[in-house]
């Protein structure tokens, strides 16, 4: 059991190493481009929210094509549809940790580069910013790594979704996903919703967290029976 | 080492793949599991392995239902087996983790053998070469059921013919149940021991090779004398400058009958039977 887990992790690793390397190149090369251009401006301060985007997009992305690249290769591999599931959970924990700690290192990076240069005009934003002017970096990290987790864990969901049903069903669940939450789960979301923009706090990026966790066992049902067919 | 499958019935939409499709496999042993295409093999090799569920019916592996404990089947399929951004190393490394029995002294010998780069990417590599990953993790891995479902797409003779080499070698070293499944037949022929012929998702024939080979033979003669022998219905007749050959098969026909008729007899090569068992036209009879 902990063998074919441990199988599935270093499976993601490796796919996940080589993709990360390539993302972080590329973002640290905007960032200092960011830096750069901020020289050109006279006053007012820039707010750069581009890696916190792009580290959700890339987690939205690495969570949905999951289910096509790494199940069929598992499955096919010796290891059973729950010890899949145990090792991409451990691994999408990991992940959401691990860049966020890196998402951290590069903005106190960038942030102390920007001292050094003695460039006060910009400010590279993250979701902690939303609870506090001041936000600690562990603060900071964990509601990251609690916003990662989730975009990984939700697309996971929607990608088992499309990848069980084909396209047309994904699309049409999308579609009246709404429909199937009941009414007072539907009226906490939206008070969720407003209080991540009026006035977040610290919990609110907890329950998100939950809310990864109950797309991830979500997931379950939809691939307990999942056939793998030869041309996946 | 046993497979079962008990009335196991699989659709894809309209399509039957496999129909109340019934077998017991016994290893150690190599045998083939043949049919043309569409036959519903992969469906099956598929099935062994845990990735493809059945509509009906029930399969056991070892004694467990395979997609509950699987680490004992390794399947190996005609393409699209490994991640094609890994390199030969990291999916050697990733396949050694997953099967219990792994033999990296094993795959690196056969990673020499088949001439493959460690550092190379699967996808930079030839169709031939990523059979030859395929095989070497299916060998490698040492699993009690090992699968190979059509697992040399691209190789050349000399490593198909290395390939059987080596399947036999393997199979003396450390006896498991190898189930191949092949349209190159004649050229693995000689490694069956037992042979399963499929056909639109049932079973038609499952034979040990060697009563196979005993119990089919042609007829070659005057029309005359074998149409007279035929009075029992052979596999396929063909005619040629005069003379009429029959191919037959089944318990009922006796090679000694014939010969003592003065007519010649001659092995049948398994593909040429598995052709005419298997012609749907005429429901294997002609």
């Amino acid at each position: 059991m902990m063998s074919n887990i441990k199988a599935v992790l270093y499976y993601e690793f490796i796919g996940l190493k080589k993709a990360v390397s390539g993302f972080w190149i590329i973002l640290g090369v905007m960032m200092i481009l960011s830096i750069l251009l901020s020289f050109s401006m006279s006053d007012g301060v820039v707010y750069m929210s581009g890696t916190s985007l792009a580290l959700a997009l890339y987690m939205i992305v690495t969570g949905f094509i999951t289910v096509k690249v790494s199940l069929p290769y598992c499955i096919r591999r010796g290891a059973t549809r729950n010890q899949f599931l145990a090792g991409i959970g451990l691994s999408f924990f990991l992940t959401s940790m691990v860049m966020a700690a890196i998402h951290t290192i590069f903005l106190e990076l960038g942030t102390f580069a920007g001292n050094l240069l003695n460039v006060k005009k910009i400010h590279f934003f993250r979701a902690s910013d939303l609870i506090s002017e001041t936000p600690s970096i562990f603060a900071s990290t964990v509601i990251d790594m609690f916003l990662f987790f989730f975009c990984l864990a939700a697309a996971f969901f929607i990608g088992a979704i499309f990848f069980r049903f084909a396209r047309k069903a994904g699309y049409t669940f999308l579609a009246i996903s709404p429909l199937f939450f009941l009414p007072n789960i539907q009226e906490k979301l939206i008070e969720l919703t407003r209080s991540l923009v009026n006035g977040p706090e610290f919990a609110n990026f907890f329950i998100i967290f939950i809310i990864g966790i109950v797309c991830f066992a979500a997931t379950w049902p939809v691939i307990r029976n999942l056939s793998i067919h030869p041309s996946s | 080492m046993n497979v079962q499958f008990d009335h196991v019935t699989k659709t894809f939409g309209a399509h039957m793949a496999l129909n109340r499709l019934s077998f017991t496999m016994k290893g150690p042993k190599i045998v083939g599991m043949l049919g043309r295409n569409g036959a519903g093999k992969t469906t099956a090799l598929n099935m062994i392995a845990g990735c493809i569920f059945p509509n009906d019916g029930s399969i056991d592996v070892n004694g467990y239902p395979p997609a509950t404990k699987q680490s004992s089947v390794c399947l190996i399929n005609e393409s699209g087996n490994f991640n094609k951004e890994f390199t030969v190393k990291d999916t050697v490394k990733s396949a050694s983790l997953f099967y219990p029995n792994w033999d990296q002294k094993r795959a690196d010998e056969l990673i020499s053998l088949f001439q493959l780069k460690r550092s190379k990417k699967v996808k930079s590599l030839s169709k031939g070469m990523e059979s030859a990953l395929g095989i070497i993790v299916g060998l490698a891995s040492y699993s009690p059921v090992t699968i190979f479902d059509e697992p040399y797409i691209g190789l050349d003779a000399a490593f198909r013919s290395r390939f059987y080499d080596l399947l036999i070698e393997e199979f003396e070293r450390e006896p498991r149940l190898f189930i191949l499944s092949t349209h190159l037949i004649d050229e693995a022929a000689k490694l069956f021991e037992e042979i399963f012929i499929i056909h639109d998702g049932s079973l038609i024939l499952h034979k040990d090779a060697e009563t196979l080979r005993e119990e089919s033979f042609s007829v070659t003669g005057a029309k005359k004398d074998v149409m007279e022998l035929n009075g029992k219905s052979p596999l396929h007749r063909k005619e040629f400058a005069g003379r009429t050959t029959a191919y037959v098969f089944g318990p009922e026909w006796n090679r000694h009958e014939a010969e003592l008729h003065l007519l010649e007899t001659s092995a049948i090569p398994i593909q040429e039977l598995m052709v005419h068992l298997t012609n749907s036209h005429t429901g294997g009879r002609k």
